[in-house]
Parts: structure tokens; C-alpha cells; sequence
């Protein structure tokens, strides 16, 4: 006899689901449900119970001193502290050596007589509740209680594997400091005071997220940055409540000003010496424990066409280069376009010879030069990625494969015509020669849709699309700054350092548009002379 | 739900303005027919034949020459029809072409003398049409003008190419599109256009290969073709119009009969003035020029300025005798290719006025005083010639 299984209708299906799923596992343990105590067996058995299942926590009960008279406890997570620091200066010092106190120890003064005379390590505090204990042992600190005593006593023993301080692959330079932060914030807050030895550098910590309790340092020199930025920031990153925080991102996203817009609003970098500057220009840090890169804010949009090597090299060189950004920014942007243009809509433009050699090499290319852009575009983007993605032997492997199918067999076969393929390649080396991977990326997914629109308007749709563009740029703000300053609204005094790099020795004043608060930042007449190198001049402001 | 819709109906409107708008005027560049040049002849029954010089891409890029060798496909061919308008004899010629007629790379104008000498009727099309050019070179030719087309050429790939490179040379005038309807529209001006013609060439190994040359210039009366003016005579048109800028001039040595001196011109004006003297007009024409010694067969006295000044008085006299033979022209042929109807009416309104309507006429009867000064600026990089040992 076979037995027929009936589909079940949908509300049936839920009520079985349901059931499923109140079958008891392990219940999200409240913490409210439990509270510090004298007792140090509940206060064991309570940590047991929070702790259970988790087995990289250790909790170790034990007594006082060589006469075992005051029980205690400790509690850490293995592998967030310094083991050789628990055992030589904790254990130790309050089992075996007592720092010869021993005999004052009874069990009503041990908790203070442990605290002020005995834990010869540098950072201690005192917890008075089991949240805030908890926090410390998940953050690597290590808890020590007594019997008796309702307070836990905190101990900074952290201390677990981390990356070491190395050059940052995305911004390499071939002159300035090779080193980079890490995913250490303790590390990165350090790099950023070394560059920065001033108390006004402020660096204030908040933990966000739910289940990760990342650590966001902000990071502003109180004495420069504008109080309304700084206010600003800490009110959009208050106002964060998320389950986690793995990178600085998704800060970014969450307190950008226009979230739909394409354009990177916040800057990040993986330099300290990138950050101090930004720091001495006025502007906002914010580090995020776990990842090496930290934003800055406000942003302009000049500051993606800089790198930090333009304040390194000579400034001739900087001012040339900065220019030439701003050059391959257009081609990054508008070359394909330009090309369908011209090629559909605009022969007349084309000179003729060179007219001729691109109708000669488009003969027997079956597709229009629109869908011929688009599809090259594509396939370049793909064989980026999958460059990017790939282990680095496989990935070198593909791109000799993309080199030789997109600049060879595709051209040999009569797919696409040489001239696409050069003015494909042109566009990719121009957007890779923006120092900023975020305004590249912008670039190319601005790149498809301002084609398309050539391909189907000419110029015309070009035009348009850079209007849209503009508009959209000139009502951008990052942290109440417009993005296209010092252009619109415009400032003449800091185009010095956009379109040009001017010499130190001119660069007098602060960006205007971050209204730092104090606007000069170097002495007057700085420019070396011989009469400021006898000494002879009142050389600085003094 | 009045926003859905809304939106909704936004997205529609775009879309389709995008997808019924966007590609009227598309064209791809594999389906046009590059035009290199036009030539204009004239045809049976007061008709037009239009003739087409074509670039064929796919020979033009591979550089074989213009298919003299084995073969090979031509760079440029040319494709005739005829009709009662150019555009006309553009729609015949599509029935046979299979790409869109392209105009706006077309270089070159090049009218046919019979088709000359009936009038400069069907210009308007060429002025008219979106895609043609007026900065396309216009010439003159007495025979047929597609035969010009057909040449085959060395160096340059195409006749198209090779003629407008000998109208840069400026051995001859140049006239654009664009100068020509404005000559043609303008009272006291008469139009001109370089003349070309082709001949075979006298090159050993080369005989019988036809070539193609800068013979002179084609002065019109009115829209019609009025006559011919030759190289020398040329030179002088270009002098008195004020366009000499490249050249030179051989003029005889003044220390040693026999031999030559030849000058490089390096700068020419000309200033024309009208002088009204009892109702009777008189006009002078003064042109002055700079000048460079560039070749002199055997002198000792290049230090010496009075020399220099024997040589200017040659080199002036030369000169204005080649400005009087197009004068002598002009007022054969009644007609104004100096303009100075046009300088008449800026100087002396009120005379020009009575004579406007009657100018090529009143003007063969003015008196013309043509005054030159040349001056020899530099003696290039040797002093006197070197001497040769006895």
C-alpha cells in the first residue's frame, strides 16, 4: 500500500515550522538575569553559566597567598591576553610573593590590599557590574575577584597575535614613510601620537555594534578642527546602532551626508602620515578597531584626484602630475564616449584620414559601435575583476588571457576594431592612474550609462549626462563642506593646493572651506632667502 | 498610488523619448561614403553631371597607392549621374551607391569649363545641404572636370588629395567655397578660382602618365566664366589682390648682365586708393613688399647698398609689369577681380553709388596707377659669392 504524502497548504507549513523551532536549544542568555555577589561560589557558577559552551574562556578559581585562606577567581579569554603577563605579574604576585604583605591579608580588606598594593601591573580598574565585567573579559582583560567582595577588579593584560606595521599595498610611495596602520586600533591610535605630540590631539573612543562592541576612535585636534564638525560627527555616530562593525565602510555608509550618491563622500587612507596632515588641515579622523583603513572627514572632491607623495616630491613635479589627474579623470570618464560619439553621430569631426582608418578597421565588425564600447568595457571590468579576486599566479595567468583575447584574437577575428580596443585600454590606464580606488570605481559605473547615451543622442546625450553630473556634484556636502570647494563655492587662495601644489613655504593657510580654527598655520615669510638663512630677518612671525 | 503612477508615468515618457528620438541621425562609420571631392559638369539639355571622387577605406588604410600596381583596389573612384539639380543627380547616384553620401570630409569643388562657362547655377546646393563644407577649395578646369577625377596620382593617394596640396603651395590663388558665393554676392568684386589642368608628363620612364598641374586662373564675370588668365599673369592678379604671401621672384643682376638674382618674398601689401578729380576717378594701387635674397649667380658688391637698391628697382619694375598684364586683362575681360569696387564704395559712397549697377564697364575706362616698392631686407647666410679659384 503506498502511502501518499499531501502537499501541506502554506498555513499548515508555518505551524509546523513553528513548532520546530520552539524546540529548546540554547536560550539567548539576558544578562539582567544575573548580578555580581559576595559569594564567590555564585559568582563562579554564574560565570559558568554565561560562559557555557564557550570554550575559549577560562575561568580559574584559586586562593590567596601561600596560606590559601581568601578564596578568588579569574576569568579570561584565552588568546586575548598576554599569558606570560597573567602568570608572572598576576598569579604570581598574589600567590606566591604577596609583595610581603601576607600578614595584614584577612578576608574583609584583601580586594583593596590586592589593588593598591599587590597587582604590580600599570592599568587596573575596579567593574561594579557584571555587564561591565563581562565587556572587559571579551575586550582581553582579565577579571579578578575575591571572596566577599561584590567589585571585580579589571586587569589590562591584552595582548594577542597581530599583523606587523607594513607598507600599505593601495597607497605605496616612492618617497615618504612606508608604514601603514594595522588591524590593531591600540597600534593605529599609537602611529597617529608618534606623528602628533600635542595633547590637543584628541582621540575619542565609542564602541558600537551590537555583537562585535567595535571601538571607533575619533580623532581631531581640538585646537584646529571646527567644533560644529567634530559635534556632527559624534551626533551621526551615536546615533549607529547596528549588530557589527567589521570595516571602517560601514561607518562610511551610515553617516555619509547623500547615500544614494555615487560619488565617495568620505576619504579613507591607510597612512598615518596622511591622517596627521588631514588632522593639521582641520579635518576629522574616525579609526576603526579591526581594519587598517580610517576615514576622513569632511571630504572634497579634490582630494581624490591627490596622493599623499604630492606634498613629497617637488612641487613642479606634484603641480604636473595633479594636473595630469585631473586630465585622465575626463578620458576615465568620457573617452568611450567621446569615441561612440564621434563615430555614430559626428564623422564630420574625425579627421579625414583618420576617419577613413577607423571605417576601414570597423569593416566586417558586426556590431554598432555602441554595443562594440559596451561589450569591450564589460569584458575589461571582468578580467579586472577576476584579476582582483584570483590567487596572485592564476590572476597574473588571466591576464594574459584577457590581454591576448580583448587586444589580439578578438581584433584578429573581426569582433571589435583595433581603434576600440586602444581607446578601451587608454580609458582603463587613465582610471587606474587615480590615486583614489573609490573615485575610479565611481568613474567606471558612470562610464556605461554617459556611453549609452552617447551611443543613442551623440554629444548631445553626453552633454546632458555631464550637466546631471554636475548638479548632482554641486549639491553634495560632506559634514555641511561642498563637495566641488574651493571651485564652487569658489576660493582662489586654495586652489593652490588642488589644481597646483605650491611650495611649503607659500602654503600660509589652512584649506579655508573646513573653517578650521586657527586659519595660519605657519609663520610669514618662510620662503628660505639669504637674508632669513643669516638670520638677519625676522624670519617667522616672532 | 498617485506616486506609483506618477513615477511610472515618468519612467515611460523617458524611456521612450530615449528608444523613438535617440538614434534618428545614427549613422555607423562603416556605411558612409566618404566624399573627396565633387566635380560639376555640364550635361545634355541644360542638365547637370554630378561626379563623386569616393575614398574606398578598406584600400585608402592598406596604402597601395592608387591601384597602379597589380590589381589592386582603388583608394578613390568615381561615381556620375546625371540630373536638372545637384541634388537630383545625388539621388541617381544612390541608386548605384550602396553608402550614404558623406559631404563633410569633400575637400575640393572642381567645376568643368563648359559647365563654367553657363553659370554657377547649382552652388546653392553646395551652400544649402547640412553636411557640405564651405571651406572646401573651388577650381577651375577648361576641359571635363570628372576627367581630373580619374587621374591616377603619384604621392598623394588621390586627385582629391593632389590638388588641394598644389593649392596650398600658392603658386596660384586660393578660394575657398565660402570666398567664392561671397564674390558671387558682393557688387565691385569679381569671383576668380585657380585653374587646373591635366597634362602628360615629359619625365623620361613617365611618359604618357597624366599629371596634374596649376595652370592659371579662371576669372567669372558675373556667374559666368569670362576668361583665362595665365601663370604670369597670375602672379600679378595675386600681387594687386593683396594675396602674394609665398613665392619668389628672378629678377636680372644688375652688376653682371647675364646672370640672375632670385628673391624670396617674405611679406606683401597692397593699399589701394581712389582719387575722385572733377567727377573723373582715379585709382592707385600701391604694393609693398619684403623681400630676401635667396639665390644670386656672381656679386662682389653685396656690401654695397647702392647695389641692393639696383636690385630692388629690377625686382620692382618686374614687378609692375606682371600687375599691369592682369590689369591689361581685367580690362579686356571688363571685369573687377582686384575688388576695388568693393574699395570704391568704401571710399567714395557717393560715386559708387552712380556707378554700381555698371561697374566691370565703368571700370575698364579708370585709370589704374600701380606704384611698387620692394625692399631687401636680408642677404641670407653667405656675403658676396664665393669665388672659384682661376
Amino acid at each position: 500500500m503506498r502511502r501518499v504524502i499531501r502537499p501541506l497548504d502554506m498555513d499548515q507549513w508555518k505551524e509546523k515550522r513553528q513548532q520546530k523551532n520552539t524546540k529548546p536549544v540554547d536560550i539567548a542568555i539576558d544578562l539582567k538575569d544575573y548580578a555580581l555577589e559576595k559569594d564567590i561560589g555564585k559568582n563562579e557558577q554564574n560565570y559558568r553559566t554565561i560562559f557555557r559552551k564557550c570554550s575559549d574562556v577560562v575561568i580559574r578559581p584559586f586562593k590567596l597567598g601561600t596560606n590559601c585562606e581568601v578564596k578568588a577567581l579569574l576569568v579570561y579569554v584565552d588568546g586575548l591576553i598576554d599569558k606570560s603577563l597573567v602568570n608572572n605579574f598576576l598569579m604570581r604576585s598574589v600567590m606566591l610573593l604577596m609583595g610581603g604583605k601576607e600578614h595584614l591579608m584577612i578576608r574583609e580588606n584583601s580586594f583593596d590590599l590586592l589593588k593598591d598594593c599587590v597587582i604590580n601591573i600599570g592599568e587596573v580598574s575596579v567593574e561594579d557590574t557584571i555587564e561591565k565585567a563581562i565587556d572587559k573579559i571579551l575586550v582581553g582583560e582579565c577579571i579578578f575577584m575575591v571572596d566577599g567582595h561584590r567589585e571585580v577588579l579589571s586587569v589590562s593584560v591584552r595582548g594577542w597575535e597581530a599583523r606587523g606595521i607594513s607598507e600599505p599595498d593601495t597607497e605605496a610611495v616612492v618617497r615618504g614613510p612606508r608604514e601603514g596602520f594595522t588591524e590593531t586600533l591600540r597600534f593605529n591610535t599609537a602611529m597617529l601620537r608618534r606623528k602628533i605630540k600635542s595633547p590637543d590631539l584628541k582621540i575619542e573612543i565609542k564602541t558600537k555594534g551590537k555583537y562585535t562592541k567595535t571601538d571607533i576612535a575619533v580623532c581631531y585636534i581640538s585646537a584646529l578642527s571646527n567644533q560644529g564638525v567634530i559635534h556632527e560627527v559624534f551626533k551621526r555616530i551615536d546615533r549607529i546602532d547596528i549588530d557589527g562593525i567589521l570595516e571602517s565602510s560601514y561607518i562610511e555608509e551610515l553617516i555619509e551626508d547623500e547615500p544614494w550618491s555615487p560619488f565617495p563622500q568620505i576619504e579613507y587612507t591607510e597612512r598615518p602620515d596622511v591622517v596627521a596632515a588631514n588632522l593639521m588641515e582641520g579635518r576629522v579622523a574616525i579609526m576603526v578597531d579591526g581594519t587598517p583603513f580610517v576615514l576622513i572627514v569632511p571630504t572634497i572632491f579634490a582630494q581624490f584626484l591627490q596622493s599623499s607623495e604630492d606634498y613629497y616630491q617637488r612641487f613642479y613635479l606634484s603641480s604636473l602630475f595633479r594636473m595630469g589627474r585631473f586630465l585622465a579623470l575626463n578620458i576615465a570618464l568620457l573617452l568611450p564616449s567621446i569615441y561612440v560619439a564621434a563615430t555614430t553621430f559626428h564623422q564630420e569631426m574625425i579627421p579625414t584620414s583618420l576617419l577613413v582608418s577607423i571605417a576601414n578597421q570597423r569593416e566586417g565588425v558586426p556590431f554598432p559601435a555602441l554595443l562594440e564600447a559596451l561589450v569591450m568595457e564589460f569584458t575589461f571590468e571582468l578580467l579586472r575583476e577576476a584579476g582582483i579576486r584570483l590567487p596572485k599566479p592564476i590572476g597574473q595567468a588571466v591576464s594574459i588571457v584577457g590581454a591576448l583575447v580583448i587586444g589580439d584574437a578578438a581584433v584578429a577575428a573581426g569582433l571589435v576594431s583595433p581603434a576600440m580596443v586602444i581607446v578601451v585600454a587608454i580609458t582603463a590606464i587613465a582610471s587606474f592612474s587615480l590615486p583614489a580606488f573609490n573615485m575610479a570605481i565611481t568613474l567606471r559605473i558612470l562610464r556605461f550609462p554617459i556611453t549609452f547615451l552617447a551611443g543613442m543622442l551623440g554629444f548631445y546625450g553626453i552633454i546632458l549626462a555631464l550637466l546631471a553630473i554636475l548638479i548632482h556634484l554641486t549639491s553634495l556636502r560632506s559634514f555641511g563642506v561642498p563637495y566641488l570647494a574651493p571651485v564652487a563655492p569658489f576660493r582662489l587662495d586654495e586652489l593652490r593646493d588642488v589644481l597646483l601644489r605650491v611650495p611649503w613655504w607659500r602654503m600660509d593657510y589652512r584649506p579655508e572651506s573646513m573653517e578650521p580654527r586657527d586659519k595660519r598655520r605657519q609663520g610669514e615669510r618662510q620662503k628660505p632667502s639669504p637674508e632669513n638663512r643669516n638670520g638677519k630677518g625676522d624670519g617667522g612671525n616672532a | 498610488m498617485r506616486k506609483t503612477k506618477l513615477s511610472l508615468a515618468v519612467i515611460i515618457i523617458v524611456a521612450v523619448s530615449f528608444l523613438s528620438a535617440g538614434c534618428w541621425s545614427r549613422r555607423e562609420i562603416e556605411d558612409l561614403g566618404i566624399i573627396s571631392a565633387v566635380a560639376l559638369d555640364q550635361a545634355p539639355g541644360n542638365k547637370i553631371q554630378l561626379s563623386l571622387l569616393i575614398l574606398n577605406p578598406t584600400a585608402y588604410a592598406a596604402g597601395q597607392g592608387n591601384g597602379g600596381g597589380g590589381g589592386g583596389e582603388e583608394v578613390g573612384f568615381v561615381v556620375s549621374a546625371v540630373g536638372s539639380t545637384i541634388a537630383e543627380a545625388t539621388r541617381n547616384i544612390a541608386t548605384t551607391l550602396p553608402r550614404e553620401i558623406f559631404w563633410s570630409h569633400n575637400r575640393l569643388v572642381l567645376i568643368g569649363g563648359d559647365y563654367a562657362k553657363s553659370g554657377l547655377k547649382d552652388l546653392d546646393f553646395l551652400s544649402r545641404e547640412r553636411g557640405t563644407r564651405l571651406t572646401s577649395w573651388v577650381m577651375v578646369t577648361p576641359g571635363r572636370a570628372v576627367d581630373l577625377l580619374k587621374v591616377k596620382t603619384t604621392l598623394e593617394k588621390t586627385a582629391a588629395e593632389t590638388l588641394a596640396e598644389l593649392n596650398r603651395s600658392r603658386v596660384a590663388l586660393q578660394v575657398k567655397l565660402f570666398q567664392l558665393l561671397a564674390a558671387l554676392s558682393t557688387k565691385g568684386v569679381s569671383p576668380v578660382a585657380p585653374r587646373v589642368e591635366k597634362t602628360m608628363s615629359q619625365e623620361a620612364g613617365a611618359q604618357g602618365q597624366e599629371i596634374l598641374k596649376m595652370t592659371g586662373t579662371a576669372i567669372f564675370k558675373n556667374n559666368k566664366l569670362a576668361g583665362w588668365a595665365d601663370l604670369e599673369a597670375t602672379r600679378g592678379l595675386l600681387w594687386m589682390r593683396g594675396e602674394m604671401v609665398k613665392g619668389g621672384i628672378t629678377v636680372g643682376n644688375p652688376q653682371n648682365p647675364g646672370s640672375f638674382v632670385s628673391l624670396r618674398i617674405r611679406d606683401a601689401q597692397r593699399h589701394v586708393n581712389s582719387v575722385v578729380r572733377d567727377g573723373e576717378l582715379m585709382i592707385k594701387v600701391k604694393v609693398i613688399t619684403d623681400m630676401d635674397i635667396e639665390e644670386i649667380q656672381q656679386t662682389s658688391q653685396l656690401g654695397n647698398p647702392g647695389y641692393i637698391k639696383l636690385i630692388e628697382q629690377a625686382a620692382e619694375a618686374k614687378i609692375a609689369q606682371r600687375c599691369s598684364r592682369a590689369l591689361a586683362l581685367a580690362k579686356k575681360l571688363k571685369v573687377d577681380p582686384f575688388s576695388f569696387g568693393a574699395v570704391i564704395r568704401s571710399q567714395a559712397p557717393n560715386y559708387w553709388l552712380q556707378v554700381r549697377d555698371d561697374w566691370d564697364a565703368v571700370f575698364a575706362d579708370i585709370p589704374v596707377k600701380i606704384q611698387v616698392e620692394a625692399n631687401v631686407r636680408r642677404t641670407g647666410l653667405t656675403g658676396n659669392t664665393v669665388k672659384q679659384k682661376d
